[in-house]
């Protein structure tokens, strides 16, 4: 089916570009949206799957994530407000002290 | 084969006796004064010695097929196949062996109240000497070869323990380790033969092993047999090359030296090859190896005891000469002859050490002899019967040496050759030589003291009666076996008889009188010829430099002779030293180099790794993000490849 | 759960065990849960005073042993098999069974180990000055784990109890050891978890390996006896036993951990477990190895008999100039297990009786040495022997003990170790001269180094500072007397552990031959040819023994 692969194609570029502006950015709060990127792309193809199929699995879990996306945001930009706070950098270069 | 029945059904009681006294001394020992000590531990020997003579008599009363009965115990090691039993075995050669050994024990442990009376480790002397009577009664009353084993090692470590008995001194410590170490190697040698017996007839006992013998082993296996058991005999009774544990094993209290290592233990070898003659007959180059090295060892230790000047080493090394005597009667084919020298040596040779502990007692422990001398006047029961002793060991007619000797001398002339009989001759003129130049030395011309001795120790009653039964003993033990030759019925021999197979032993059968007679008057020549050499060098006056002068004449032999032909230093370097140096290597680049090096690097790798795999975790979030982007991908590359 | 006695030797005949009262209980579960409980309420509970725990374990250290003597009563002698032999489902999923059993062989093992947990109780007494209770409960953790291994049937089980042992072995190593225990320690335990990794491998592959076969899965012991092993697979499996079992036993080179670990104990008591411990290894031969790959001891057994003769040698070579003491000690007990492992893969009835024999005396005479060393050391303070020297004069009561055990090493004939060495000499012997001959010859350097060590320990001059060495208390006299008992009436009367040994050992034997008549298109015929023959003799031997029996 035509459409459900343009949808597809909509996710996987959504995607791309989450990985890609991860990779690349280092603000932190630029990471966490492309983040969201990469959630939506999931959760596009999962929806887009779904309507191939039929089922509604794929819609459940898109809820899930994007109830659970909010959450980590929530988490995410409480702790990035911290660090913030106590490093006055959104640096994630800067941010490597979890190391070996 | 026999069972034992009536007196003989408790034959056992002849090594509990001596053990039941060693475990009273051993627990209780500290606990009771010295006269109760000496008290259990004399009169335990001396009820195992009393049972003997009984048990003599009534075996005497047995017709002669009947001399062999048999006492099993328990089963000791049964394992499979393999099963050894204690069981002791009564035939004539452990009868006069018993006998022997209780009595002269007896004597001993009596003599060694007095001598001992002093020492603070009263009940500990007495618990190993009754543990070591225990042991000997055991290996000569085995009825297999494995309590003979036990009978064997234990009197081994008896001696270990008797000679390191005086364990501060350095000296006695280092004795009593060689001794025990020179020993077992010679026992490595006996375990072997043991265990090839077992392989060769499926069984230990002698009552299976000895009549079926000329079965079972082929000639070589015979040999090798022989050869195995001969060299547990040569570790045990000092046989060149392993003799120098004996000499050494002088620091031992004297009493101790007079029974295990003039009397029993070292004897007890002799005992091991004439017991396992019917092996040891069917192997003619077995049988020349034992008279070969009885000879050497009579020649070197005799050689040796001429230029020693320790009065207890001299005895020792007489004592390995004529152990060395002893072999040759067996390797030339009269093991009676053999057994006969064995008990009238005990005697002898127990009085002279008995009588050089008085010597040492009475000059507050000298054992050098050029610091005696006049002791005639101030201990004349020791003098008297040390001279008997002497004479005795010297083989002058009529005493107790002179008979067996002469047996052995007859046989070697007769089996062994000319030669033999020549070598064996001048041996016994050294030997009445170094006898008697210990006894002149020691008893008769002047004061040589050390200057601190003033007064003369004299032995009590309880130290001189021993000496003097000894030198009865010594006198007439000679005549159970009065050679044909001279008229007698050689008795020793006859009894003896049923033990030594018949077809093959020449004992006392000379090919003529006369030839016997000439022969024990030329080496009566030679043993009066030593005496008297002795007698011009050390008591007629002006005479003392000449040795001096020999000595400095022929210094190269002379050091030869006093280093004891450099056995010693020669095991030192080739064993010791070797021995040592290999078991460092073993252990500085072996042990703690190459293995532990490699385990310890097993873990450096592992530590290693720890510091370098870490390294990855950068604490860097988009280096992870990267690697789980490139994880994903190869995972999908795989799925989408296959 | 069925109780009573499981065929496991089909050549011999079974009896039923004899209707005693504890037949009727689970004893074995018993003895290894008792020290278990016990080690529990010793950890778990807050005790404010060192006294109680400590009593509560040589209690229950002393119920353990009259436990394990009445055991001793009620084994019936005759059988081969399996008795008391306990079996339920544990993982039922993974055909994983609680399955135990003792025979022959295993029932001293299991007497020596409560006797010398008892002992270790008893000498540490006044020894340890730190958390005595807390000691008492790790010795109580590693007598369970002892147990277990000794009596486990499963070889889930047995891996378990092999891997628990490690962790009262550690901490008592650990926390009361000397200056260098921690090297001592990790060393111990990566060599050991090294070895039993290998080992868990090959036991998987061999669980996998009989479900491929039969289609079951399980780890029940005596069915995986019947799994036949490839040839492919034969040399990587056995390899990977084998190197766990050696690690352990310690066989050179895999011993050097044994030195370290022996010489950092401090406690006498820590040390005689650690004894223990290393007749684990040399038990697993004979229970596992030789029975799941009598293929590869076949085929590899002259590589691993020079390999044990190579360790007797060495062993005995690098204790004589050795300056610890316990060192010298341990180094004697890697020159020991050499021969043990030679009796063993000797391959016959005498061999693996002098074995086991031989693993009971070791553990009673090098243990009661390491229970002396650890009074001196308590004394002198000091583990070299060249601070030693004349020891004699002060305490001539331990100098008696000291020389008695000594001797006892050194294979005296009367005291026990002799027994086992020569059942061993005569079984190399049998098998080939040369083998006799190098293991006798070991015997020679023994009794050197030991009485080398003797020497310079207790004869010579004393040291000034001797004086203050007081001999032997009371409660040290009967410490000592115990095993002293021991090592005397096994050497004189080692009938009462030989008849025991002998019909499990020989049902041990056939099996192994049983095995290999299976597997006959394997490779090593000459050796299969060799252990028949053994066989043999093992199965026409009941004429000849009653024949001796009635001689008496």
């Amino acid at each position: 089916m035509l459409a459900a692969d343009q949808y597809l194609m909509v996710g996987v570029v959504l995607f791309g570009i989450g990985v890609i502006g991860f990779l690349t950015r280092r603000n932190v709060v630029v990471l966490l949206m492309c983040i969201e990127l990469m959630i939506n792309g999931a959760g596009l193809a999962f929806v887009s799957f779904c309507r191939q199929t039929g089922s509604l699995e794929g819609q459940v879990f898109v809820l899930f994530a994007m109830v659970i996306a909010s959450v980590e945001i929530a988490v995410g930009l409480s702790i990035v407000l911290l660090v913030f706070r106590n490093r006055a950098t959104l640096d994630v270069d800067e941010m490597e002290v979890l190391k070996w | 084969m026999v069972e034992a029945t009536g007196l003989f059904s408790k034959l056992w009681l002849v090594p509990a006796l001596p053990l039941a006294g060693a475990l009273f001394n051993c627990l209780l020992g500290r606990q009771v004064s010295n006269f109760v000590v000496s008290i259990v531990a004399c009169g335990s020997i001396g009820l195992a010695a009393a049972l003997s003579l009984l048990l003599f008599n009534s075996f005497l009363k047995l017709p002669v097929e009947q001399r062999h009965i048999e006492l099993c115990m328990y089963n000791w090691i049964p394992s499979g196949d393999f099963s050894a039993p204690i069981d002791l075995l009564l035939d004539p050669l452990s009868m006069v062996m018993i006998t022997m050994v209780s009595g002269v024990s007896f004597l001993i442990h009596v003599y060694s109240v007095g001598y001992m009376s002093r020492d603070e480790s009263f009940a500990r002397y007495f618990f190993y000497l009754n543990l070591f009577v225990f042991f000997m009664l055991l290996l000569v009353l085995a009825g297999n070869f494995l309590v003979l084993y036990i009978g064997w090692e234990g009197v081994g470590t008896c001696s270990y323990l008797l000679i390191s008995f005086l364990y501060h001194k350095q000296s006695a410590a280092r004795a009593g380790l060689k001794a025990f170490v020179v020993t077992r190697f010679g026992d490595f040698f006996f375990v072997l033969g043991i265990m090839l017996v077992f392989v060769q007839f499926k069984s230990i006992y002698f009552g299976e092993v000895f009549p079926r013998a000329h079965e079972v082993l082929t000639p070589v296996m015979a040999t090798w047999v022989a050869l195995l058991i001969f060299g547990g005999a040569v570790g045990k009774s000092a046989q060149v090359p392993l003799h120098t544990w004996l000499p050494d094993a002088m620091e031992a209290p004297t009493p101790v030296s007079a029974l295990i290592h003039a009397a029993t233990m070292v004897t007890a070898g002799v005992y091991l090859v004439a017991r396992c003659y019917p092996i040891f007959q069917l192997s003619p180059t077995a049988m020349s190896t034992v008279a070969v090295i009885g000879l050497l060892t009579a020649v070197i230790s005799a050689t040796i005891a001429l230029v020693n000047n320790d009065i207890k080493r001299i005895l020792a090394y007489s004592t390995v000469s004529q152990l060395g005597h002893m072999f040759i009667g067996l390797g030339v084919g009269a093991p009676a002859a053999a057994i006969f020298h064995l008990l009238t040596h005990a005697f002898a040779k127990a009085l002279l050490f008995l009588g050089a502990g008085a010597v040492i007692h009475a000059l507050h422990e000298e054992m050098d002899i050029r610091r005696m001398g006049a002791l005639k006047g101030h201990i004349p029961a020791t003098f008297w019967t040390f001279l008997v002793g002497a004479l005795a060991m010297a083989g002058i007619p009529g005493l107790a040496g002179f008979f067996s000797k002469d047996a052995i001398l007859e046989a070697s002339f007769t089996n062994g050759g000319v030669l033999l009989w020549l070598i064996m001759v001048v041996t016994a003129g050294f030997t009445a030589f170094y006898c008697f130049r210990l006894f002149f030395n020691a008893f008769l011309g002047e004061k040589r003291w050390d200057p601190h001795v003033e007064e003369v120790h004299h032995p009590a009653p309880v130290m001189t009666i021993p000496l003097m039964l000894l030198a009865v003993l010594a006198a007439v033990g000679g005549y159970m076996g009065v050679p044909h030759a001279l008229g007698g019925a050689d008795r020793i021999s006859s009894f003896l008889a049923p033990v030594f197979p018949p077809a093959h032993h020449t004992d006392g059968v000379s090919s003529s009188r006369l030839l016997g007679i000439v022969l024990m008057a030329v080496s009566s020549l030679s043993a009066l010829g030593g005496i008297s050499l002795a007698y011009f060098f050390y008591v007629m006056p002006g005479n003392r430099e000449i040795p001096e002068r020999l000595r400095q004449t022929f210094s190269g032999v002379y050091d030869a002779l006093s280093n004891g032909w450099y056995f010693d230093k020669v095991y030192q370097v080739v064993f010791v030293d070797r021995f040592m140096g290999a078991a460092n290597f073993f252990w500085q680049a072996v042990d703690t180099s190459v293995l532990d090096m490699t385990v310890r690097g097993l873990a450096g790798l592992i530590l290693g790794g720890g510091e370098i795999v870490p390294r990855l975790q950068t604490g860097l979030v988009r280096w992870y993000a990267l690697f789980m982007v490139a994880g994903a991908v190869v995972i999908m590359g795989y799925l989408y490849i296959f | 759960m069925s109780r009573g006695v499981l065929q496991y030797a089909p050549t011999c005949p079974e009896r039923k065990a004899k209707e005693m009262d504890i037949a009727h209980w689970p004893v074995l579960s018993i003895l290894i849960l008792l020290p278990a409980i016990g080690a529990g309420l010793i950890f778990l509970i807050p005790w404010t005073e060192e006294f109680f725990p400590r009593v509560l374990a040589l209690l229950v250290a002393g119920v353990n042993l009259l436990l394990s003597l009445a055991l001793f009563r009620a084994f019936n002698p005759a059988s081969g098999g399996m008795q008391f032999a306990e079996r339920r489902d544990w993982i039922p999923d993974l055909g994983a069974g609680y399955s135990l059993g003792v025979d022959g062989i295993s029932l001293f093992m299991v007497l020596i180990t409560t006797f010398m947990v008892f002992l270790a109780l008893l000498s540490s007494w006044g020894e340890v000055e730190r958390r005595p209770g807390l000691f008492s409960g790790f010795i109580l953790l590693m007598e369970a784990g002892l147990l277990g291994i000794f009596l486990s049937l499963d070889l889930l089980l047995f891996y378990v109890f092999w891997e628990i042992m490690l962790v009262p072995m550690y901490f008592l190593i650990g926390l009361w050891g000397l200056e260098n225990r921690r090297y001592a320690t990790i060393k111990l335990i990566i060599y050991t978890m090294g070895g039993s990794l290998l080992m868990l491998v090959a036991i998987l592959s061999l669980y996998f390996l009989h479900h491929a076969q039969t289609g079951t899965y399980t780890f029940d012991i005596v069915q995986l006896y019947e799994t036949s092993v490839p040839a492919y697979a034969l040399l990587p499996m056995g390899f990977a036993f084998f190197v766990a079992f050696a690690v352990k036993s310690p066989l050179v080179p895999f011993h050097t951990w044994l030195p370290d670990a022996h010489a950092e104990a401090p406690i006498s008591g820590a040390v005689d477990i650690t004894g223990l411990l290393i007749k684990t290894g040399a038990y697993a031969f004979l229970r596992f190895f030789l029975p799941l790959f009598p293929d590869f001891s076949a085929s590899y057994a002259p590589l691993v008999v020079v390999l044990a003769l190579l360790a007797n040698l060495y062993g005995a070579l690098i204790a004589t100039v050795q300056n610890d003491i316990k060192r010298l000690i341990a180094y004697s007990s890697v020159s020991h297990v050499g021969l043990i492992i030679l009796g063993i893969f000797v391959l016959n009835l005498q061999g693996i009786e002098g074995a086991i024999l031989m693993m009971v005396s070791i553990a009673l005479s090098s243990g009661a040495l390491f229970i002396i060393v650890g009074m001196l050391h308590k004394r002198s303070r000091t583990k070299d022997i060249s601070q030693m020297g004349g020891v004699w004069r002060d305490m001539p009561l331990m100098g008696g003990f000291f020389m008695f055990f000594t001797l006892a090493s050194v294979g005296i004939p009367g005291l026990c170790n002799f027994v086992g060495e020569f059942l061993i000499f005569l079984g190399a012997f049998r098998v080939n001269v040369i083998y006799g001959v190098a293991a006798s010859f070991v015997v020679v350097l023994t009794a050197a180094y030991l009485l080398w060590m003797f020497w310079r320990v207790m004869f010579g001059p004393a040291p000034e500072r001797a004086r203050t060495w007081y001999d032997l208390s009371f409660m040290e006299t009967v410490t000592l007397t115990l095993p002293a008992i021991l090592v005397v009436l096994i050497g004189v009367y080692p009938k009462i552990l030989l008849d025991r040994i002998e019909p499990s050992a020989s049902a041990l034997l056939v099996r192994a031959e049983k095995k290999l008549a299976l597997n006959q298109n394997g490779s090593g015929l000459a050796q299969k040819e060799m252990l028949k023959k053994q066989t043999v003799i093992v199965m026409s031997q009941s004429p000849e023994r009653s024949e001796g029996e009635a001689k008496q």
